[in-house]
Protein backbone atom coordinates (compact mmCIF):
# COMPACT_ATOMS: atom_id res chain seq x y z
CA UNK A 1 0.00 0.00 0.00
CA UNK A 2 2.84 2.31 0.91
CA UNK A 3 4.50 1.53 -2.40
CA UNK A 4 1.36 2.48 -4.29
CA UNK A 5 1.02 5.74 -2.40
CA UNK A 6 4.70 6.43 -3.01
CA UNK A 7 4.28 5.79 -6.74
CA UNK A 8 1.29 8.13 -6.88
CA UNK A 9 3.12 10.88 -5.00
CA UNK A 10 6.21 10.60 -7.21
CA UNK A 11 4.09 10.24 -10.33
CA UNK A 12 2.60 13.66 -9.61
CA UNK A 13 6.07 15.25 -9.68
CA UNK A 14 7.04 13.36 -12.83
CA UNK A 15 3.76 14.45 -14.47
CA UNK A 16 5.22 17.94 -14.82
CA UNK A 17 8.07 16.48 -16.87
CA UNK A 18 5.53 14.62 -19.00
CA UNK A 19 3.52 17.80 -19.59
CA UNK A 20 6.73 19.56 -20.61
CA UNK A 21 7.50 16.78 -23.10
CA UNK A 22 3.88 16.99 -24.31
CA UNK A 23 4.39 20.69 -25.12
CA UNK A 24 7.04 19.99 -27.72
CA UNK A 25 6.18 16.44 -28.76
CA UNK A 26 2.44 16.85 -29.22
CA UNK A 27 1.59 20.55 -29.27
CA UNK A 28 4.53 21.58 -31.48
CA UNK A 29 4.97 18.17 -33.11
CA UNK A 30 8.73 18.30 -32.46
CA UNK A 31 10.67 15.47 -30.80
CA UNK A 32 12.90 17.51 -28.49
CA UNK A 33 15.66 15.65 -26.70
CA UNK A 34 16.74 18.79 -24.81
CA UNK A 35 14.78 17.34 -21.88
CA UNK A 36 17.78 15.13 -21.07
CA UNK A 37 19.77 18.29 -20.37
CA UNK A 38 17.13 20.66 -19.03
CA UNK A 39 15.82 18.21 -16.42
CA UNK A 40 19.19 18.02 -14.59
CA UNK A 41 19.64 21.75 -15.29
CA UNK A 42 16.50 22.48 -13.27
CA UNK A 43 17.73 20.14 -10.54
CA UNK A 44 21.22 21.69 -10.47
CA UNK A 45 19.99 25.28 -10.44
CA UNK A 46 17.33 24.58 -7.81
CA UNK A 47 19.61 22.66 -5.47
CA UNK A 48 22.55 25.05 -5.84
CA UNK A 49 20.36 28.06 -5.07
CA UNK A 50 18.87 26.36 -2.02
CA UNK A 51 22.34 25.47 -0.76
CA UNK A 52 23.28 29.13 -1.21
CA UNK A 53 20.37 30.13 1.00
CA UNK A 54 17.67 31.02 -1.51
CA UNK A 55 14.19 30.04 -0.25
CA UNK A 56 12.94 26.81 -1.88
CA UNK A 57 9.98 28.46 -3.65
CA UNK A 58 12.18 31.11 -5.27
CA UNK A 59 14.87 28.53 -6.12
CA UNK A 60 12.25 26.34 -7.79
CA UNK A 61 10.90 29.23 -9.86
CA UNK A 62 14.42 30.28 -10.90
CA UNK A 63 15.14 26.69 -11.92
CA UNK A 64 12.14 26.89 -14.22
CA UNK A 65 13.42 30.17 -15.66
CA UNK A 66 16.78 28.51 -16.34
CA UNK A 67 14.93 25.79 -18.27
CA UNK A 68 13.08 28.43 -20.27
CA UNK A 69 16.38 30.07 -21.20
CA UNK A 70 17.68 26.70 -22.38
CA UNK A 71 14.46 26.38 -24.39
CA UNK A 72 15.10 29.80 -25.90
CA UNK A 73 18.50 28.62 -27.09
CA UNK A 74 17.06 25.38 -28.45
CA UNK A 75 14.38 27.39 -30.26
CA UNK A 76 17.04 29.66 -31.74
CA UNK A 77 19.08 26.69 -32.97
CA UNK A 78 16.04 25.12 -34.57
CA UNK A 79 14.24 28.13 -36.06
CA UNK A 80 17.02 30.59 -36.87
CA UNK A 81 19.97 28.30 -37.54
CA UNK A 82 17.58 25.76 -39.14
CA UNK A 83 19.13 22.82 -37.32
CA UNK A 84 16.82 19.78 -37.45
CA UNK A 85 14.88 19.20 -34.23
CA UNK A 86 16.60 15.92 -33.38
CA UNK A 87 20.09 17.43 -33.75
CA UNK A 88 19.03 20.51 -31.83
CA UNK A 89 18.12 18.24 -28.92
CA UNK A 90 21.41 16.37 -29.13
CA UNK A 91 23.39 19.63 -29.18
CA UNK A 92 21.41 20.92 -26.22
CA UNK A 93 21.81 17.85 -24.03
CA UNK A 94 25.50 17.61 -24.85
CA UNK A 95 26.19 21.28 -24.15
CA UNK A 96 24.04 21.34 -21.05
CA UNK A 97 26.04 18.49 -19.51
CA UNK A 98 28.99 20.88 -19.10
CA UNK A 99 26.72 23.71 -18.01
CA UNK A 100 25.17 21.49 -15.35
CA UNK A 101 28.61 20.48 -14.04
CA UNK A 102 29.48 24.19 -13.83
CA UNK A 103 26.25 24.98 -11.99
CA UNK A 104 27.11 22.20 -9.52
CA UNK A 105 30.56 23.82 -9.06
CA UNK A 106 32.33 21.06 -11.01
CA UNK A 107 30.87 18.30 -8.89
CA UNK A 108 28.84 15.35 -10.18
CA UNK A 109 26.25 15.81 -7.47
CA UNK A 110 25.18 18.11 -4.71
CA UNK A 111 23.30 17.10 -1.57
CA UNK A 112 20.51 18.98 0.13
CA UNK A 113 21.33 17.40 3.51
CA UNK A 114 20.40 19.79 6.26
CA UNK A 115 18.82 22.25 3.82
CA UNK A 116 15.25 23.42 3.58
CA UNK A 117 13.17 22.10 0.65
CA UNK A 118 9.54 22.49 -0.36
CA UNK A 119 8.81 19.04 1.05
CA UNK A 120 10.72 19.56 4.29
CA UNK A 121 8.90 22.85 4.88
CA UNK A 122 5.68 20.83 4.98
CA UNK A 123 7.25 18.05 7.05
CA UNK A 124 8.23 20.66 9.64
CA UNK A 125 4.49 21.20 10.08
CA UNK A 126 4.09 17.56 11.04
CA UNK A 127 3.15 16.11 7.65
CA UNK A 128 4.62 12.73 6.68
CA UNK A 129 7.36 12.54 4.07
CA UNK A 130 5.15 10.81 1.50
CA UNK A 131 2.25 13.18 2.10
CA UNK A 132 4.55 16.18 1.66
CA UNK A 133 5.62 14.83 -1.76
CA UNK A 134 1.98 14.28 -2.71
CA UNK A 135 0.95 17.76 -1.57
CA UNK A 136 3.78 19.53 -3.42
CA UNK A 137 3.08 17.41 -6.49
CA UNK A 138 -0.65 18.11 -6.43
CA UNK A 139 -0.19 21.85 -6.04
CA UNK A 140 2.46 22.02 -8.77
CA UNK A 141 0.56 19.87 -11.26
CA UNK A 142 -2.66 21.69 -10.43
CA UNK A 143 -1.07 25.06 -11.11
CA UNK A 144 0.52 23.86 -14.35
CA UNK A 145 -2.71 22.32 -15.64
CA UNK A 146 -4.82 25.39 -14.76
CA UNK A 147 -2.35 27.88 -16.24
CA UNK A 148 -1.80 25.85 -19.42
CA UNK A 149 -5.53 25.26 -19.90
CA UNK A 150 -6.05 28.99 -19.70
CA UNK A 151 -3.06 29.66 -21.94
CA UNK A 152 -4.18 27.31 -24.70
CA UNK A 153 -7.43 29.24 -24.97
CA UNK A 154 -5.73 32.60 -25.41
CA UNK A 155 -4.93 34.01 -28.84
CA UNK A 156 -1.24 33.19 -28.45
CA UNK A 157 -2.01 29.72 -27.12
CA UNK A 158 -4.25 29.01 -30.09
CA UNK A 159 -1.56 30.28 -32.49
CA UNK A 160 0.93 27.93 -30.84
CA UNK A 161 -1.38 24.95 -31.28
CA UNK A 162 -2.10 25.89 -34.90
CA UNK A 163 1.64 26.13 -35.61
CA UNK A 164 2.23 22.62 -34.31
CA UNK A 165 -0.82 21.27 -36.08
CA UNK A 166 -0.44 22.85 -39.52
CA UNK A 167 2.46 25.18 -40.24
CA UNK A 168 1.30 26.12 -43.72
CA UNK A 169 -2.13 27.09 -42.43
CA UNK A 170 -0.59 29.01 -39.53
CA UNK A 171 1.67 31.01 -41.82
CA UNK A 172 -1.16 31.66 -44.30
CA UNK A 173 -2.98 33.21 -41.34
CA UNK A 174 -0.06 35.51 -40.54
CA UNK A 175 1.11 33.60 -37.47
CA UNK A 176 4.83 34.00 -36.77
CA UNK A 177 5.58 30.29 -36.71
CA UNK A 178 9.21 30.67 -35.64
CA UNK A 179 8.21 32.78 -32.67
CA UNK A 180 5.58 30.23 -31.70
CA UNK A 181 8.10 27.39 -31.91
CA UNK A 182 10.55 29.27 -29.70
CA UNK A 183 7.73 29.90 -27.23
CA UNK A 184 6.81 26.22 -27.24
CA UNK A 185 10.44 25.22 -26.67
CA UNK A 186 10.62 27.67 -23.75
CA UNK A 187 7.41 26.50 -22.10
CA UNK A 188 8.27 22.83 -22.56
CA UNK A 189 11.82 23.09 -21.24
CA UNK A 190 10.73 25.43 -18.43
CA UNK A 191 8.31 22.76 -17.22
CA UNK A 192 10.92 20.02 -17.58
CA UNK A 193 13.41 22.05 -15.50
CA UNK A 194 10.67 22.69 -12.93
CA UNK A 195 10.16 18.93 -12.69
CA UNK A 196 13.92 18.51 -12.26
CA UNK A 197 13.99 21.01 -9.38
CA UNK A 198 11.03 19.37 -7.63
CA UNK A 199 12.33 15.82 -8.03
CA UNK A 200 15.82 16.83 -6.83
CA UNK A 201 14.27 18.37 -3.71
CA UNK A 202 12.24 15.24 -3.15
CA UNK A 203 15.31 13.02 -3.59
CA UNK A 204 17.47 15.31 -1.47
CA UNK A 205 20.18 15.85 -4.10
CA UNK A 206 20.92 16.88 -7.68
CA UNK A 207 23.01 14.60 -9.89
CA UNK A 208 24.53 15.52 -13.23
CA UNK A 209 23.52 12.12 -14.61
CA UNK A 210 19.89 12.28 -13.56
CA UNK A 211 18.77 13.40 -17.02
CA UNK A 212 19.48 10.08 -18.72
CA UNK A 213 16.20 8.55 -19.78
CA UNK A 214 13.95 11.49 -18.93
CA UNK A 215 12.65 11.74 -22.50
CA UNK A 216 11.67 8.08 -22.31
CA UNK A 217 9.78 8.63 -19.06
CA UNK A 218 8.02 11.69 -20.44
CA UNK A 219 7.05 10.08 -23.73
CA UNK A 220 5.87 6.88 -22.05
CA UNK A 221 3.57 8.88 -19.75
CA UNK A 222 2.14 10.86 -22.67
CA UNK A 223 1.53 7.80 -24.86
CA UNK A 224 0.08 5.71 -22.01
CA UNK A 225 -2.43 8.47 -21.33
CA UNK A 226 -3.36 8.74 -25.01
CA UNK A 227 -3.77 5.00 -25.50
CA UNK A 228 -5.88 4.60 -22.37
CA UNK A 229 -8.01 7.73 -22.49
CA UNK A 230 -7.91 9.03 -26.07
CA UNK A 231 -8.23 12.62 -24.84
CA UNK A 232 -9.76 15.11 -27.28
CA UNK A 233 -9.90 18.34 -25.31
CA UNK A 234 -6.55 19.76 -24.35
CA UNK A 235 -7.42 20.38 -20.65
CA UNK A 236 -8.47 16.77 -20.33
CA UNK A 237 -5.29 15.76 -22.15
CA UNK A 238 -3.16 17.51 -19.51
CA UNK A 239 -5.06 15.79 -16.72
CA UNK A 240 -4.77 12.30 -18.17
CA UNK A 241 -1.04 12.78 -18.74
CA UNK A 242 -0.83 13.08 -14.97
CA UNK A 243 -2.62 9.75 -14.66
CA UNK A 244 -0.33 8.27 -17.33
CA UNK A 245 2.68 9.46 -15.39
CA UNK A 246 1.40 7.89 -12.16
CA UNK A 247 0.67 4.60 -13.96
CA UNK A 248 4.16 4.56 -15.44
CA UNK A 249 5.66 5.13 -11.97
CA UNK A 250 3.51 2.27 -10.62
CA UNK A 251 4.78 -0.08 -13.34
CA UNK A 252 8.40 0.86 -12.63
CA UNK A 253 8.03 0.52 -8.86
CA UNK A 254 6.18 -2.76 -9.33
CA UNK A 255 8.94 -4.33 -11.40
CA UNK A 256 11.51 -3.15 -8.89
CA UNK A 257 9.65 -4.95 -6.11
CA UNK A 258 9.37 -7.99 -8.40
CA UNK A 259 13.15 -8.22 -8.45
CA UNK A 260 14.35 -6.29 -11.51
CA UNK A 261 17.75 -4.90 -10.58
CA UNK A 262 18.08 -1.10 -10.53
CA UNK A 263 20.91 -1.22 -13.10
CA UNK A 264 18.52 -2.93 -15.53
CA UNK A 265 15.83 -0.30 -15.03
CA UNK A 266 16.75 1.90 -17.99
CA UNK A 267 16.68 -1.08 -20.34
CA UNK A 268 13.36 -2.04 -18.88
CA UNK A 269 11.92 1.47 -19.29
CA UNK A 270 13.12 1.56 -22.89
CA UNK A 271 11.36 -1.75 -23.53
CA UNK A 272 8.20 -0.44 -21.86
CA UNK A 273 8.24 2.66 -24.07
CA UNK A 274 8.87 0.61 -27.22
CA UNK A 275 5.85 -1.53 -26.36
CA UNK A 276 3.71 1.48 -25.54
CA UNK A 277 4.70 3.17 -28.81
CA UNK A 278 3.75 -0.03 -30.60
CA UNK A 279 0.22 -0.07 -29.16
CA UNK A 280 -1.39 2.41 -31.59
CA UNK A 281 0.03 0.41 -34.50
CA UNK A 282 -1.35 -2.83 -33.09
CA UNK A 283 -4.75 -1.22 -32.69
CA UNK A 284 -4.54 0.13 -36.21
CA UNK A 285 -3.68 -3.29 -37.60
CA UNK A 286 -6.74 -4.61 -35.83
CA UNK A 287 -8.70 -1.86 -37.54
CA UNK A 288 -9.86 -0.39 -34.29
CA UNK A 289 -8.40 3.04 -34.48
CA UNK A 290 -7.89 5.76 -37.05
CA UNK A 291 -4.28 6.25 -38.04
CA UNK A 292 -2.55 8.55 -35.65
CA UNK A 293 1.02 7.77 -36.42
CA UNK A 294 3.84 8.54 -34.05
CA UNK A 295 6.18 11.05 -35.58
CA UNK B 1 -11.02 50.38 -62.60
CA UNK B 2 -8.05 50.57 -60.30
CA UNK B 3 -5.03 48.39 -60.54
CA UNK B 4 -4.68 46.07 -57.53
CA UNK B 5 -1.95 43.56 -58.28
CA UNK B 6 0.90 44.19 -60.65
CA UNK B 7 3.58 41.68 -61.47
CA UNK B 8 6.41 43.16 -63.50
CA UNK B 9 9.16 41.25 -65.26
CA UNK B 10 9.24 38.55 -62.63
CA UNK B 11 11.71 35.72 -63.07
CA UNK B 12 11.78 32.66 -60.88
CA UNK B 13 14.02 29.68 -61.46
CA UNK B 14 14.68 26.58 -59.37
CA UNK B 15 18.08 24.97 -59.09
CA UNK B 16 19.82 28.05 -60.48
CA UNK B 17 23.37 27.47 -61.65
CA UNK B 18 22.94 23.69 -61.88
CA UNK B 19 22.28 21.52 -64.90
CA UNK B 20 18.78 21.05 -63.53
CA UNK B 21 18.05 24.76 -63.68
CA UNK B 22 14.36 25.20 -64.33
CA UNK B 23 13.21 28.68 -65.30
CA UNK B 24 9.59 28.54 -64.25
CA UNK B 25 8.50 32.18 -64.55
CA UNK B 26 10.19 34.07 -67.40
CA UNK B 27 9.84 37.85 -67.59
CA UNK B 28 6.38 37.35 -66.27
CA UNK B 29 3.90 40.26 -66.41
CA UNK B 30 0.34 40.40 -65.13
CA UNK B 31 -1.98 43.13 -63.88
CA UNK B 32 -5.16 42.50 -61.91
CA UNK B 33 -7.76 45.21 -61.38
CA UNK B 34 -9.84 45.54 -58.25
CA UNK B 35 -12.85 43.26 -58.56
CA UNK B 36 -11.32 40.98 -61.19
CA UNK B 37 -12.11 37.27 -60.92
CA UNK B 38 -9.42 35.69 -63.07
CA UNK B 39 -9.12 32.00 -63.94
CA UNK B 40 -5.66 30.71 -64.74
CA UNK B 41 -5.18 27.60 -66.85
CA UNK B 42 -2.15 25.91 -68.32
CA UNK B 43 -0.48 22.52 -68.34
CA UNK B 44 1.44 21.05 -65.43
CA UNK B 45 4.82 22.60 -64.76
CA UNK B 46 3.98 25.79 -66.54
CA UNK B 47 4.33 27.99 -63.48
CA UNK B 48 0.78 28.37 -62.14
CA UNK B 49 1.47 27.28 -58.60
CA UNK B 50 4.88 28.98 -58.63
CA UNK B 51 3.06 32.19 -59.55
CA UNK B 52 0.75 31.77 -56.54
CA UNK B 53 3.66 31.02 -54.23
CA UNK B 54 5.55 34.09 -55.43
CA UNK B 55 2.51 36.31 -54.87
CA UNK B 56 1.80 34.82 -51.42
CA UNK B 57 5.47 34.96 -50.44
CA UNK B 58 6.17 31.25 -50.03
CA UNK B 59 9.09 31.87 -52.39
CA UNK B 60 11.01 35.02 -53.13
CA UNK B 61 11.38 36.02 -56.78
CA UNK B 62 14.77 36.19 -58.53
CA UNK B 63 14.11 39.47 -60.30
CA UNK B 64 11.15 41.74 -60.92
CA UNK B 65 8.58 43.36 -58.73
CA UNK B 66 5.27 42.32 -57.25
CA UNK B 67 3.05 45.15 -56.03
CA UNK B 68 -0.28 45.11 -54.27
CA UNK B 69 -1.88 48.55 -54.46
CA UNK B 70 1.02 50.86 -53.69
CA UNK B 71 2.90 48.28 -51.59
CA UNK B 72 5.91 46.41 -52.90
CA UNK B 73 5.49 42.84 -51.67
CA UNK B 74 8.92 41.47 -52.62
CA UNK B 75 10.58 41.92 -49.25
CA UNK B 76 7.61 41.03 -47.08
CA UNK B 77 7.53 37.53 -45.58
CA UNK B 78 4.50 35.34 -46.26
CA UNK B 79 2.98 35.97 -42.86
CA UNK B 80 2.94 39.74 -43.44
CA UNK B 81 1.43 39.36 -46.87
CA UNK B 82 -1.23 37.12 -45.33
CA UNK B 83 -2.81 40.25 -43.91
CA UNK B 84 -3.80 41.25 -47.44
CA UNK B 85 -3.88 37.93 -49.23
CA UNK B 86 -6.23 35.04 -48.48
CA UNK B 87 -5.37 31.62 -49.79
CA UNK B 88 -7.09 28.29 -50.40
CA UNK B 89 -4.93 25.30 -51.27
CA UNK B 90 -5.54 22.25 -53.42
CA UNK B 91 -5.34 19.82 -50.52
CA UNK B 92 -8.30 20.34 -48.15
CA UNK B 93 -6.01 19.42 -45.23
CA UNK B 94 -3.68 22.34 -45.93
CA UNK B 95 -6.03 25.25 -45.33
CA UNK B 96 -7.31 24.23 -41.91
CA UNK B 97 -5.74 22.87 -38.70
CA UNK B 98 -7.29 19.43 -38.26
CA UNK B 99 -6.90 19.08 -34.49
CA UNK B 100 -8.51 22.45 -33.82
CA UNK B 101 -12.25 22.95 -33.82
CA UNK B 102 -14.18 24.86 -36.48
CA UNK B 103 -14.51 27.81 -34.09
CA UNK B 104 -10.79 27.75 -33.28
CA UNK B 105 -9.84 27.62 -36.94
CA UNK B 106 -12.09 30.57 -37.66
CA UNK B 107 -10.69 32.46 -34.68
CA UNK B 108 -7.21 32.10 -36.17
CA UNK B 109 -8.46 33.37 -39.52
CA UNK B 110 -10.20 36.21 -37.71
CA UNK B 111 -6.95 37.32 -36.01
CA UNK B 112 -5.11 37.37 -39.31
CA UNK B 113 -2.83 40.36 -39.61
CA UNK B 114 -3.39 41.42 -36.00
CA UNK B 115 -1.20 41.06 -32.96
CA UNK B 116 -2.07 38.13 -30.75
CA UNK B 117 -2.21 38.68 -27.03
CA UNK B 118 -3.41 36.81 -23.99
CA UNK B 119 -7.05 37.61 -24.60
CA UNK B 120 -9.54 34.81 -25.00
CA UNK B 121 -9.32 33.48 -28.54
CA UNK B 122 -12.99 32.51 -28.92
CA UNK B 123 -15.67 34.43 -27.05
CA UNK B 124 -19.46 34.49 -27.28
CA UNK B 125 -19.47 37.44 -29.67
CA UNK B 126 -17.11 35.73 -32.09
CA UNK B 127 -19.03 32.47 -31.88
CA UNK B 128 -22.24 34.25 -32.88
CA UNK B 129 -20.46 35.89 -35.80
CA UNK B 130 -18.84 32.59 -36.88
CA UNK B 131 -22.23 30.86 -36.76
CA UNK B 132 -23.71 33.52 -38.98
CA UNK B 133 -20.89 33.22 -41.52
CA UNK B 134 -21.09 29.42 -41.49
CA UNK B 135 -24.82 29.59 -42.25
CA UNK B 136 -23.84 31.22 -45.54
CA UNK B 137 -22.24 27.91 -46.56
CA UNK B 138 -25.51 26.03 -46.08
CA UNK B 139 -23.66 22.92 -44.91
CA UNK B 140 -24.93 22.79 -41.33
CA UNK B 141 -21.46 23.59 -39.98
CA UNK B 142 -22.94 26.36 -37.83
CA UNK B 143 -24.16 23.66 -35.43
CA UNK B 144 -20.73 22.00 -35.23
CA UNK B 145 -18.58 24.88 -34.00
CA UNK B 146 -16.80 22.71 -31.42
CA UNK B 147 -16.08 19.76 -33.70
CA UNK B 148 -12.41 19.26 -34.64
CA UNK B 149 -11.98 19.94 -38.34
CA UNK B 150 -10.51 16.49 -38.91
CA UNK B 151 -14.06 15.07 -38.74
CA UNK B 152 -15.17 17.18 -41.72
CA UNK B 153 -15.30 15.88 -45.29
CA UNK B 154 -12.93 17.26 -47.93
CA UNK B 155 -15.67 19.45 -49.40
CA UNK B 156 -16.66 20.81 -46.00
CA UNK B 157 -13.03 21.58 -45.21
CA UNK B 158 -12.59 23.41 -48.51
CA UNK B 159 -15.77 25.39 -47.91
CA UNK B 160 -14.48 26.30 -44.45
CA UNK B 161 -11.08 27.21 -45.91
CA UNK B 162 -12.81 29.55 -48.36
CA UNK B 163 -14.77 31.18 -45.59
CA UNK B 164 -11.61 31.56 -43.49
CA UNK B 165 -9.61 32.98 -46.38
CA UNK B 166 -12.24 35.65 -46.98
CA UNK B 167 -13.23 36.28 -43.36
CA UNK B 168 -11.15 39.46 -43.14
CA UNK B 169 -12.01 40.56 -46.68
CA UNK B 170 -8.44 40.34 -48.02
CA UNK B 171 -7.46 42.56 -50.91
CA UNK B 172 -6.67 39.47 -52.95
CA UNK B 173 -7.89 35.87 -52.83
CA UNK B 174 -5.68 33.11 -54.26
CA UNK B 175 -7.34 29.80 -55.12
CA UNK B 176 -4.85 27.09 -56.05
CA UNK B 177 -6.89 24.36 -57.76
CA UNK B 178 -9.06 24.36 -54.71
CA UNK B 179 -11.63 21.96 -56.16
CA UNK B 180 -9.20 19.58 -57.88
CA UNK B 181 -9.07 16.96 -55.15
CA UNK B 182 -12.84 16.82 -54.62
CA UNK B 183 -15.32 14.49 -56.30
CA UNK B 184 -17.20 16.08 -59.26
CA UNK B 185 -20.36 16.79 -57.29
CA UNK B 186 -18.58 18.34 -54.31
CA UNK B 187 -16.28 20.19 -56.65
CA UNK B 188 -19.34 21.79 -58.28
CA UNK B 189 -20.76 22.78 -54.88
CA UNK B 190 -17.49 24.38 -53.76
CA UNK B 191 -17.22 26.20 -57.11
CA UNK B 192 -20.76 27.56 -56.76
CA UNK B 193 -19.94 28.65 -53.23
CA UNK B 194 -16.76 30.33 -54.44
CA UNK B 195 -18.74 32.25 -57.03
CA UNK B 196 -21.29 33.38 -54.41
CA UNK B 197 -18.57 34.52 -52.02
CA UNK B 198 -16.63 36.36 -54.70
CA UNK B 199 -19.78 38.13 -55.90
CA UNK B 200 -21.03 39.02 -52.45
CA UNK B 201 -17.68 40.46 -51.34
CA UNK B 202 -16.71 41.76 -54.82
CA UNK B 203 -13.56 39.87 -54.01
CA UNK B 204 -10.57 40.27 -56.33
CA UNK B 205 -9.61 36.65 -57.03
CA UNK B 206 -6.96 34.70 -58.89
CA UNK B 207 -8.03 31.10 -59.41
CA UNK B 208 -5.91 28.31 -60.85
CA UNK B 209 -7.99 25.52 -62.29
CA UNK B 210 -7.52 22.42 -64.39
CA UNK B 211 -11.16 22.43 -65.29
CA UNK B 212 -11.67 24.34 -68.53
CA UNK B 213 -15.43 24.45 -68.12
CA UNK B 214 -14.97 26.17 -64.76
CA UNK B 215 -12.43 28.54 -66.23
CA UNK B 216 -14.92 29.57 -68.91
CA UNK B 217 -17.99 29.62 -66.71
CA UNK B 218 -16.65 31.58 -63.73
CA UNK B 219 -14.94 34.91 -63.48
CA UNK B 220 -14.66 37.87 -65.82
CA UNK B 221 -11.25 37.05 -67.24
CA UNK B 222 -9.27 34.01 -68.26
CA UNK B 223 -5.53 33.74 -68.71
CA UNK B 224 -3.49 30.91 -70.05
CA UNK B 225 0.09 30.23 -69.01
CA UNK B 226 2.63 28.40 -71.10
CA UNK B 227 6.34 28.06 -70.37
CA UNK B 228 6.29 30.79 -67.79
CA UNK B 229 4.43 33.39 -69.86
CA UNK B 230 0.87 34.54 -70.24
CA UNK B 231 0.03 33.33 -73.77
CA UNK B 232 -3.64 34.30 -73.78
CA UNK B 233 -5.69 36.82 -71.86
CA UNK B 234 -9.40 36.84 -72.59
CA UNK B 235 -12.11 38.94 -70.99
CA UNK B 236 -15.44 40.67 -71.60
CA UNK B 237 -17.52 39.63 -74.60
CA UNK B 238 -14.74 37.46 -75.99
CA UNK B 239 -14.76 35.39 -72.82
CA UNK B 240 -18.57 35.18 -72.86
CA UNK B 241 -18.39 33.50 -76.26
CA UNK B 242 -15.76 30.94 -75.26
CA UNK B 243 -16.44 27.23 -75.47
CA UNK B 244 -14.15 24.38 -74.54
CA UNK B 245 -13.35 23.44 -78.18
CA UNK B 246 -12.68 27.11 -79.00
CA UNK B 247 -10.38 27.36 -76.04
CA UNK B 248 -8.46 24.24 -77.02
CA UNK B 249 -8.10 25.52 -80.57
CA UNK B 250 -6.99 28.94 -79.37
CA UNK B 251 -4.32 27.51 -77.12
CA UNK B 252 -3.10 25.18 -79.82
CA UNK B 253 -2.47 28.26 -81.96
CA UNK B 254 -0.89 30.26 -79.14
CA UNK B 255 1.57 27.53 -78.42
CA UNK B 256 2.46 26.96 -82.09
CA UNK B 257 0.70 23.66 -82.45
CA UNK B 258 2.14 22.31 -79.27
CA UNK B 259 -0.98 21.61 -77.25
CA UNK B 260 -0.06 23.20 -73.96
CA UNK B 261 -2.66 21.34 -71.96
CA UNK B 262 -2.28 18.14 -70.07
CA UNK B 263 -4.50 15.20 -70.92
CA UNK B 264 -6.15 15.74 -67.60
CA UNK B 265 -7.39 19.16 -68.67
CA UNK B 266 -8.87 17.89 -71.88
CA UNK B 267 -10.53 14.97 -70.14
CA UNK B 268 -12.11 17.12 -67.48
CA UNK B 269 -13.31 19.63 -70.05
Amino acid sequence: MDIIFSSVAQGLLWAILAIGVFMTYRVLDIADLSAEGTFPLGAAVGVTLIVQGVPPVAATILAMVAGMLAGLIAGFLHTKMKIPALLTGILMLTGLYSVNLRVLSNRANLSLAGQSTLMRTLQAAGISRLASTAIVGTIAVGLVVVVLTWFFQTEVGLSLRATGNNEVMAEANSININLMKVLGYMLGNGLIALAGALIAQNNGYADVGMGTGTIVIGLASVIISEVLFRPKKIAWHLLVITIGSILYRLVIDLVLTLGVQPQDLKLFSAIVLALVLWLPEIKRLQGKEEDRSIK
Amino acid sequence: MTMLLSIENVNKAFGRGTIHENRVLRDFNLVLNTGDFVSVIGSNGTGKTTLMNCIAGSYGVDTGEIRLGDMVLNKQPARRRAKYIGRVFQNPSTGTASDLTIAENMAIAWRRGERSGLGRSVDAGLRAMFKERLEFLGLGLEDRLDVPVRYLSGGQRQALSLLMATLRRPKLLLLDEHTASLDPNTSLQVMELTDRLVREYRQTTLMITHNMQNAIQYGNRLIMLHEGHVVADVSGAEKEGLTVPLLVEMFRRQANGDLPLSDKVVLTA
